[in-house]
């Protein structure tokens, strides 16, 4: 995609253009935030077989398997341990789509930033940000199923698995699939406009 | 597309520059250069009038339909 040919693009100005700049901080620094939060869960689910060795404690026992000190994630001692590897695979595909998502936005508002807001390129943005919205709702489905799921003898199969869904995400996902078709939309009127002599 | 502009042509017989007509008509070379290349997708009536008051010629001097569609049907 090459930039749009226009002799001065509209770039964002005075206030909008700080605002940009200001967003575009708070996402890297989130974005880095996650990565120390990948390293906590994966450091949560990496320690668990070596727990019951190293305190001596039951693994029956709750109190015994979670000492009350963590170092990485708070975990609820009455979670298991399937229910806690469960939980870090969900949350490290959160975690994942939660990183493309913020990359993709970075990258959108460095070309709002830039003067070029209405190109294809965007749209495809906000479309694969809506993809990946998908995904990581489709991963908390998954383990909410999980966590609904029991043998005839009606024991969790996962227990101690607690899952919250919500429909809020949805009609974020929804909006992101809408916006991209209104930057394409406008994409194709601002290539017409630079087109125009 | 099927309008093709010959802006070149007139250039030379007129022994304009696209810098001049540029700076005469008030256009940037970067769109001039998009009307001479027929990337341009629509043309002003204003950016017409000005052109052709410059070059002393008619639109059609510089503006012209192929088309293509009715080539190829003959061509079958």
């Amino acid at each position: 995609m090459t930039a749009p040919t226009a002799d001065t693009p509209h770039a964002a100005q005075g206030a909008g253009d700080r605002s940009v700049a200001v967003l575009i901080k708070v996402l890297r620094y989130t974005r880095i935030a996650l990565v120390f939060v990948l390293f906590t869960v994966l450091g949560t689910a990496a320690r668990l077989p070596f727990f019951p060795l190293r305190f001596g404690g039951d693994p029956a026992d709750p109190e015994a398997r979670w000492p009350t000190v963590h170092i990485g994630a708070a975990v609820d001692p009455d979670m298991t341990a399937a229910a806690i590897y469960t939980q870090s695979a969900v949350e490290v595909i959160l975690i994942a789509a939660g990183f493309f998502i913020i990359s993709e936005m970075l990258q959108l508002l460095r070309n709002v930033a830039g003067g070029h807001a209405f190109i294809r390129e965007n749209g495809a943005r906000l479309r694969r940000m809506g993809y990946a919205g998908v995904v990581a709702q489709l991963s908390i489905y998954a383990v909410w199923i999980v966590s609904r799921t029991v043998d005839a003898a009606g024991v969790a199969a996962v227990d101690g698995l607690t899952v919250e869904i919500s429909p809020a995400p949805w009609i974020i996902i929804l909006c992101a699939f809408a916006l991209s078709t209104v930057f394409n939309d406008a994409a194709a009127l601002k290539e017409e406009q630079d087109l125009t002599v | 597309m099927t309008i093709s502009v010959k802006l070149d042509r007139v250039l030379l017989d007129r022994g304009m520059s696209l810098t001049e007509l540029s700076e005469r008509v008030g256009v940037t070379i970067a769109n001039l250069s998009i009307l001479k290349t027929g990337k341009a997708k629509a043309i002003r009536f204003s950016t017409l009038e000005a052109i052709c008051k410059e070059l002393n010629c008619q639109p059609g001097d510089i503006l012209f339909f192929d088309d293509e569609d009715a080539v190829v049907e003959a061509a079958e």
